[in-house]
């Protein structure tokens, strides 16, 4: 399962030059931090110190996974969404009626989903959690006999397995992507997967500096204070001009990868948006602190929830002639 | 042999479930007392003294004993020695109260061997996530031992996590927060005592909260 001889050497080679551009952009950043502690605040010097932290854990994982293995890949997605679901459940409110439906939300649709990610069988993929964990949820809630809050606890459950397990697993099954005629194609799903999260990490940490620098007007004042149109503008404008720097990652020519890297960019903004709206709606800061610094792996996911499906389901319409979808690898 | 038993399980078994499974947050770990203490606790669940006691270093296991319902826990030797084994329960009888087992004494008596304790007030689960009246035990013992420190710790979400009558557990995060260890004088009503007790559990949950 795990291949460490050939690991990292097997990822295409723009892979690897982006891997190389991340670290010394970390660690540049690094030093920028370190330099200017004498001159900002105490309270957002540690606040920058705990962000570059966290991205040296999620580069650190990230690249450990996706570049050891597929199922490992898969494995680490997997688990994303089971905490990801562990915050939202913890911060929502649920009846003692919700036990075994929430159980099965926990445990049983994620594992199947992610089987069905491990196995190719993309039709199961696309409709799992749509049709029988829509169906399946009201099933389990009907068991519990009470028909109070009944509505509200089904759309509750299905929005976050939506959310949580639908959202994450397009980018797990990425990974699948294989060329159809070109084994020696330099992009393939892995490519496509660091593409997606490089541009939409990219657009986060840019609106969060070019926000912090220059941010006046705000864009939902009622329900973020942090995004302003400065910051997205200014984020939305670097993530572009980086996903066009780094389109050999994917099959996109140079006007379709500015086109891809706003989608994904504005897309990441209105799952932002979301989970701050969210947020706001339960009186909470963050959901959980598992990276100092970042909130819960909600505050870190919330922009590739709303990206991931369309980003996915543009490939597979528009490149999926070409590009191995469903099936098994040849 | 015990204590060893006990530590592997909370190394191998409980540590690791805690942490990647159930996830703890605990406030106000830094009230945690070094030394001997009562420790007083809201209960909604069986998860509440797995809760507790990985709060504590491993090696401090051996000195902590949580008081457990006899007639519960002790109701046969397989789940009474299950429960010795791996927690170290201290079983005290909720009814049928004569001079030989009296729960005071019981508990008088692992104090005075130098044990910490666990008690739940609320001496049941019945009340789920709310806050159930207090059983007035506790404060008689506090009244008995004025120089041992009271820590006040609300639990939340273990109810939601593993209710009363349920087997399966729901994975939320549970919260702990730990209150400012509280030192009762020998002379203090049993009725003052357990009102503070009570209203500092109250104010702790309120915490948790926000």
């Amino acid at each position: 399962m795990v291949d460490f001889k050939g690991a990292f050497l097997n990822l295409p080679e723009p892979a690897l030059r982006l891997l190389v551009f991340v670290l010394a952009f970390l660690m540049g950043a690094t030093a920028v931090v370190f330099l200017i502690g004498k001159f900002i605040p105490e309270s957002l010097h540690r606040e920058l110190v705990d962000r570059v932290k966290a991205w040296w854990i999620i580069v650190g994982v990230l690249t450990l996974a996706i570049g050891l293995s597929r199922e490992l890949t898969i494995i680490l997605f997997w688990f994303i969404s089971f905490w990801a679901l562990k915050e939202y459940f913890t911060a929502i409110r649920t009846r003692p009626e919700d036990h075994l439906a929430l159980f099965v939300a926990f445990f049983v649709i994620p594992t199947l989903q992610y089987l069905w990610i491990w196995n190719r069988w993309y039709i199961m993929f696309l409709i799992f959690v749509p049709v029988y964990a829509f169906l399946s949820i009201p099933f389990f809630l009907l068991i519990s006999r009470n028909p109070r809050g009944f509505i509200l606890s089904s759309a509750r459950i299905h929005w976050g397995l939506m959310a949580f397990v639908y959202g994450i697993g397009h980018m797990a099954y990425l990974v699948n992507l294989h060329h159809l005629h070109d084994p020696d194609a330099p992009y393939s799903g892995i490519t496509l997967l660091i593409y997606l999260i490089f541009v939409a990490e990219i657009s986060d940490v840019f609106q969060y500096i070019f926000g912090k620098l220059f941010g006046k007007h705000r864009v939902w004042p009622s329900i973020s204070p942090g995004k302003t149109w400065e910051g997205l503008i200014g984020g939305g404008l670097t993530a572009t001009l980086f996903g066009y720097q780094f389109r050999s990652l994917t099959p996109f020519s140079p006007p379709e990868s500015i086109f891809v890297s706003l989608l994904i960019v504005i897309l990441g903004f209105i799952g932002g948006g979301v989970m701050s709206a969210m947020k706001r709606d339960l009186g909470k800061k963050d959901f959980g602190y598992i990276l100092p610094g970042h909130g819960g792996i909600i505050d870190r996911v919330d922009s590739l929830c709303w990206a991931a499906p369309i980003y996915f389901h543009y490939i597979a319409y528009f490149h999926g002639h070409y590009l191995l979808i469903t099936g098994a690898r040849s | 042999m015990r204590d060893v038993i006990q530590a592997a399980f909370f190394a191998v078994v409980v540590r690791p479930i805690m942490k990647l499974i159930v996830g703890i947050r605990v406030h106000g770990r830094e009230d945690l007392p070094a030394g001997q203490f009562i420790l007083v606790a809201n209960h909604a669940s069986h998860l509440d003294t797995l809760t507790l006691l990985s709060l504590f270093p491993i090696r401090d296991l051996v000195r902590i004993r949580p008081v457990a319902a006899a007639d519960y826990w002790a109701r046969n030797p397989l789940i009474y020695g299950v429960a010795r084994l791996f927690f170290n329960i201290l079983p005290i009888p909720r009814r049928g109260i004569t001079r030989g087992n009296n729960p005071l004494e019981i508990m008088a008596r692992a104090l005075e061997e130098g044990y910490s304790l666990l008690i739940f007030p609320e001496g049941t689960r019945d009340y789920g996530e709310e806050l159930g009246p207090f059983r007035p035990g506790v404060a008689h013992l506090l009244r008995r031992f004025p120089r041992i420190p009271c820590i006040p710790v609300f639990l939340k979400n273990t109810g939601r996590i593993l209710p009363k009558g349920q087997f399966l557990p729901v994975p939320l995060f549970v919260d702990v927060v730990i209150g400012k260890p509280i030192i009762f004088r020998g002379d203090a009503q049993v009725e003052d005592i357990l009102r503070l007790l009570r209203k500092k559990v109250m104010e702790l949950s309120r915490h948790a909260d926000s």
